[in-house]
Parts: C-alpha cells; sequence; structure tokens
C-alpha cells in the first residue's frame, strides 16, 4: 500500500521510531512522582507513615544533618512553620543519609543546637529514613535537601531539589490551598 | 544568602560537630587540623587528606567525603567513606577521586576507631574546589536533551535510507 508514492510500512516504522525514542529518551533522569506512601522513623522510635499526614497539606524535607544547605533549609522551614496553621500546613523533616551513618541521635543534637545556639526551636516532625534508605532512593536519590509539597490527597504538588527560600515555597503552598 | 543568616548556621554547625569533641577527648586521642591537598582542587581531581591524630593509636581511621553544589543548594547523597592509612607516627593520609562533576565544594569528616567504638573529629574541612579546567562542570552528561535528539535524528537517517532503498527496489 502506498500514501502519494510512499510505501505505509516505513512511514510506519519511522512513525514508531520517533514516538519511542521520544518518550523513552531521558528516561534516566525521570523520578517517582506518584506521592507513594512510606514509613519513617519518628525520634521517639515510632513507626508513621506519610499517610498518617494526608488530609493536611504535607511539606516533606528530605534532609541530612551533614548538609549545609539543609541548615540553611531549617530557616525557611521556620518561616512555613510560623506562618501558617498546622491545621492546614504539616512540615516533615526527614533524614534521608542514615545509610550513610546519620542516627537520631545526630538529628536531635542538630535540633538541640538550633535551640541552644540561635534560640530557634524547630517544632515540627523530625525522623529518619531506614537503615535500607527507601525513602531517599524514592525521593532523594539526586541529593539533599529535596523538598515535596503534597496536596491534602497525598498527591505530589511540586518538587524542587536543592535549598529553596521560604517565598518560592510560600507561592506553592498557597496554589495547592486554593487548590484544595 | 545573608550574613547574619550565615553566621547563624555556622554557629549551630560548629555545635553539632562540636559536641563531639568531649566524646573524642575522654579516649584520649586528639585530632589535629584536616588538611587538604592541593589547596583548591578541581572536582572530579584526585585528591590528598591528611590528618594528625595523637593520644593513641586507633585501630582504624576513616574519612567522609561529602560532596555539595553551593550554587544550587545540594549535597549529593554519594558519600565517600575512605580508609585512612597511617603515613608516619600519628598522621593518616587517604587518596580520594571526587565523583561530581558539578560539585563546588566538599565536607570532610574524620572518625577514628578507638577500643571499639568509633570517634568523630571534633573539626572538619570545607574546601572550596576550583573551576574544571574546561570551564564548563556537567553539563549533564548522557542526560542532556541535546543527547536524545541525536538518537532522534539518528533513527529518522536510518529510516529515510530504508525508505529510499524500498522505493528503489
Amino acid at each position: 500500500m502506498t500514501i502519494s508514492g510512499i510505501k505505509k510500512k516505513p512511514v510506519l516504522i519511522l512513525v514508531f521510531l520517533f514516538f519511542f525514542l521520544t518518550v523513552f529518551a531521558g528516561c534516566t533522569e525521570q523520578k517517582s512522582n506518584t506521592g507513594e506512601d512510606f514509613v519513617f522513623k519518628s525520634l521517639d522510635g515510632e513507626a508513621k507513615h506519610l499517610s498518617d499526614f494526608y488530609g493536611k497539606v504535607i511539606v516533606l524535607d528530605c534532609m541530612a544533618v551533614n548538609c549545609q544547605p539543609c541548615m540553611y533549609q531549617m530557616l525557611e522551614l521556620k518561616k512555613i512553620s510560623e506562618n501558617y496553621s498546622k491545621n492546614d500546613v504539616i512540615i516533615l523533616s526527614v533524614d534521608v543519609w542514615v545509610s550513610s551513618g546519620e542516627t537520631a541521635s545526630m538529628l536531635q543534637d542538630m535540633i538541640d543546637a538550633f535551640k541552644n545556639q540561635i534560640n530557634l526551636t524547630l517544632d515540627w516532625t523530625f525522623g529518619l529514613d531506614g537503615l535500607n534508605g527507601t525513602i531517599q532512593k524514592t525521593y532523594a536519590s539526586t541529593g539533599v535537601p529535596t523538598l515535596y509539597i503534597f496536596d491534602k490527597k497525598g498527591n505530589i504538588y511540586y518538587s524542587h531539589v536543592g535549598y529553596e527560600p521560604y517565598t518560592d515555597l510560600a507561592v506553592k503552598i498557597d496554589e495547592v490551598i486554593i487548590k484544595n | 544568602m545573608k550574613n547574619g543568616k550565615k553566621l547563624m548556621i555556622c554557629a549551630v554547625i560548629f555545635s553539632i560537630f562540636g559536641a563531639t569533641i568531649c566524646s573524642a577527648v575522654n579516649t584520649g586521642l586528639t585530632f589535629g587540623e584536616i588538611s587538604v591537598s592541593p589547596l583548591s582542587p578541581a572536582a572530579q581531581s584526585t585528591i590528598t587528606i591528611s590528618i594528625p591524630i595523637n593520644g593513641g593509636t586507633p585501630s582504624e581511621v576513616r574519612v567522609k567525603i561529602e560532596e555539595c553544589n553551593g550554587r544550587t543548594g545540594i549535597c549529593y547523597p554519594k558519600i565517600q567513606n575512605v580508609s585512612m592509612s597511617l603515613v608516619s607516627v600519628g598522621n593518616y593520609q587517604a587518596k580520594v577521586t571526587l565523583i561530581h562533576t558539578d560539585a563546588t565544594y566538599i565536607n570532610c569528616t574524620i572518625a577514628a576507631k578507638m577500643n571499639g567504638t568509633w570517634m568523630p573529629s571534633a573539626k572538619w574541612k570545607v574546601v572550596n574546589l576550583s573551576e574544571n579546567s574546561n570551564g564548563n562542570g556537567d553539563n549533564g552528561g548522557n542526560k542532556t536533551p541535546g543527547f536524545d535528539v541525536v538518537l532522534i535524528v539518528i533513527a529518522i537517517g536510518i529510516s529515510l535510507i530504508m525508505i529510499r532503498r524500498k522505493r528503489e527496489k
């Protein structure tokens, strides 16, 4: 069969190749965007699920103690904590470098240092990834800090790799609050 | 970032690591200054990290190197944890090849094992990396859109050749 003198089969192959390469090229850069649930360990050793916090906008901060940008990020998260009601927005900071040796006591030392050194109370939920680094692999494979904003249903609304100032985060939080 | 902010965070970071000073001293170990050679290494280059440790002979000394990008405010997850060799009395050294092309600084921390317990050094070393000689840094490697476009162009080219050959028959 021909279409205007061109055989149909090669054209179909060409179209298939084009779409195949367009869809699959760059797959290595794609990451999970499913908003899948995960379990983390709170500082008091309790197992908590991300889904425990559904119903509120969740700001997930995948962080590490031995990461300077993550320390700066704490100052920005503090502003979120101060400016949004806890009935609307929940902040979760999860240490995802547990597989690299970070521990609950190191995380607690960091929180204490903020309180004792600069009188800043980090008054939100902190937790740790498991030793197998599941959360790190799923949510922070590129590096830390990696921030996510989940809508009230637990879908990822926004993500950002690297330090993010409060002003930029607030815009996205406002959007997702209005959307819900 | 504002200077005030930086000072505040410096205090916090010092406090986090400073908390380990006492424990290290209690074991009798005294960590000296961490030195890195060359002073301003390039990304992906091989560096030599040295530290004097006195007051005992640890059974093992390890250095942890975190690579970060100050422009994007990110630290990469591939942290190298390398064993250090005793090169002279009380002096430990390790050669490490940096991984990330777009890292702008590294953070080195050292821990020594004494009587079965790991004792982290109270001090850490932040080293700014110099620009790569080509001045470009990472362009994303094989993740760049350009790489994908090349594949598509090659595929289209091959398909066109096949079509032309079939038409000639």
